[in-house]
């Protein structure tokens, strides 16, 4: 009986091992994005590996995105912390890492924040980084929109924090301006329709009078822009990016939308 | 003879060296459970102080939900007269979970919710709850570090030495345990 109690603290101690939550693989490639729940288009990744490229080269803060389809039963909070510290976002010594992470089968998304950005991004203003910027279009199911969104506002309160001033920085849309988009005025709306009427009209012509559609052939191309050799254009220079091998506490916050 | 005399020294200059690694490698361990600890009791101070401000913006909405209430303020007292890992760790558990009971009172109250003020203090509590989480188990882990090197040989010689004790965990019960989860 007494050994029993002698090893009751150990089974306790041992069950919530860090070690066993499985994460994805710590990446050498794309490493401020990883969309494994396929989010984000080619555009975006590439965008905010330059913009995260720009700001570790000029604060050594890292900010990184991870979308995954499942936690694998986990905590966000515990998978959060997690990554963070294997993967070791942020400088080593300055901590200041940030982590978005979003796990759209748990429809749970979190902001992990290193030890070192916590006075900046406090878990307050994670939380309404999240709620204004993110979960807004996340109900709309506009995942890629309000990551972008998210990663601005939170990137604009990093640079805030060091003082920097980023000319590439993107403009924060909130979810409510893109709201009025579809409310536009009525005789836009009908302008518009006249338009496309014409056009229409013109390509039925065209097709009676049997010139077919050469006017415009260029469109296949556009999609594949900057598709995997330009990744780190404005990285300025440093070829090669890692993780700093920053850690933090579990600080942020985390929404279920 | 010489060869003896050489064989000797070497040893000797072994155990010296052998000696002070280990040595150090306590010293070096104990304070990285002292450091380890301070980063619990800073986030239970931080939880401490954000208390009142939780518990005055309750109020303020919803003056009959007394129980709940009157749950979180005692076990912070409780916590507060708490002393060595051990109790903390209890006594921080029951906080967790008294917390854990008034937030989820307080999704009755959708103006409350909505308030922004207290989304916020929202964040703040259920962040710092994560960070003791995340604490305890960093410091459980120096801890056990810690306390197999003190029981194995040949570094239990100096931690006799040095009058180094096995140190206490900090023990949650999981039970009681269920951190404060809002969803909105």
């Amino acid at each position: 009986m007494k050994k029993l109690i002698f090893i009751i603290p150990f089974l306790f101690i041992f069950i919530p091992l860090s070690a066993e939550i499985k994460i994805p693989p710590k990446p050498s490639e794309s490493i401020y994005v990883q969309d494994h729940a396929g989010l984000l288009t080619a555009d975006m990744i590439n965008k905010i590996n330059a913009d995260s490229q720009w700001l570790y080269n000029n604060s050594k803060a890292q900010i990184v995105i991870v979308t995954v389809n499942s936690l694998n039963g986990e905590s966000i909070e515990d998978y959060a912390l997690e990554v963070l510290r294997q993967w070791g976002i942020g400088d080593k010594d300055l901590n200041n890492g940030v982590l978005i992470l979003v796990a759209l089968g748990d429809r749970e998304s979190r902001i992990e924040v290193g030890y070192g950005l916590e006075g900046a991004l406090t878990d307050a203003k994670t939380g309404r980084i999240q709620d204004e910027y993110m979960l807004p279009f996340f109900r709309q199911g506009k995942y890629g929109q309000g990551i972008v969104s998210g990663y601005n506002a939170v990137l604009s309160e990093v640079l805030k924090e060091y003082g920097l001033q980023y000319d590439n920085l993107n403009e924060l849309v909130r979810a409510d301006d893109e709201n009025s988009e579809p409310g536009m005025p009525l005789f836009l709306k009908i302008f518009i329709a006249i338009c496309v009427l014409l056009w229409l009209l013109g390509v039925i012509h065209a097709i009676k009078t049997g010139k077919r559609g050469g006017g415009k052939g260029g469109h296949g191309g556009g999609g594949f822009r900057g598709g995997s050799g330009s990744s780190f254009r404005s990285g300025g220079g440093s070829g090669r990016s890692s993780f700093g091998g920053g850690s933090g506490g579990g600080g942020g916050s985390s929404r279920r939308w | 003879m010489k060869q003896g005399l050489i064989v000797l020294a070497v040893l000797f200059f072994a155990v010296i060296f052998g000696s002070i690694s280990i040595y150090n490698s306590l010293i070096a361990l104990n304070e990285n459970v002292s450091g380890k600890w301070s980063q619990i009791d800073n986030q239970l101070q931080r939880r401490n102080d954000l208390i009142p401000n939780l518990v005055n913006t309750v109020q303020g909405y919803s003056a009959h939900e007394q129980k709940a209430i009157h749950d979180v303020v005692v076990a912070r007292t409780k916590l507060a007269g708490a002393s060595g890992p051990e109790a903390k760790g209890v006594a921080s558990g029951e906080l967790g979970g008294a917390i854990g009971r008034l937030l989820a009172v307080v999704e009755n109250y959708p103006d409350l919710k909505a308030d922004k003020t207290f989304t916020g203090l929202m964040d703040e509590l259920s962040g710092t709850e994560n960070r003791i989480a995340a604490a305890r188990r960093d410091y459980n882990d120096s801890v056990r570090i810690f306390n197999t090197k003190i029981r194995t040989f040949p570094s239990s010689i100096f931690a006799d030495m040095l009058r180094f004790t096995a140190k206490e965990y900090f023990k949650v019960d999981e039970s009681v345990k269920d951190v404060p989860q809002v969803s909105f």
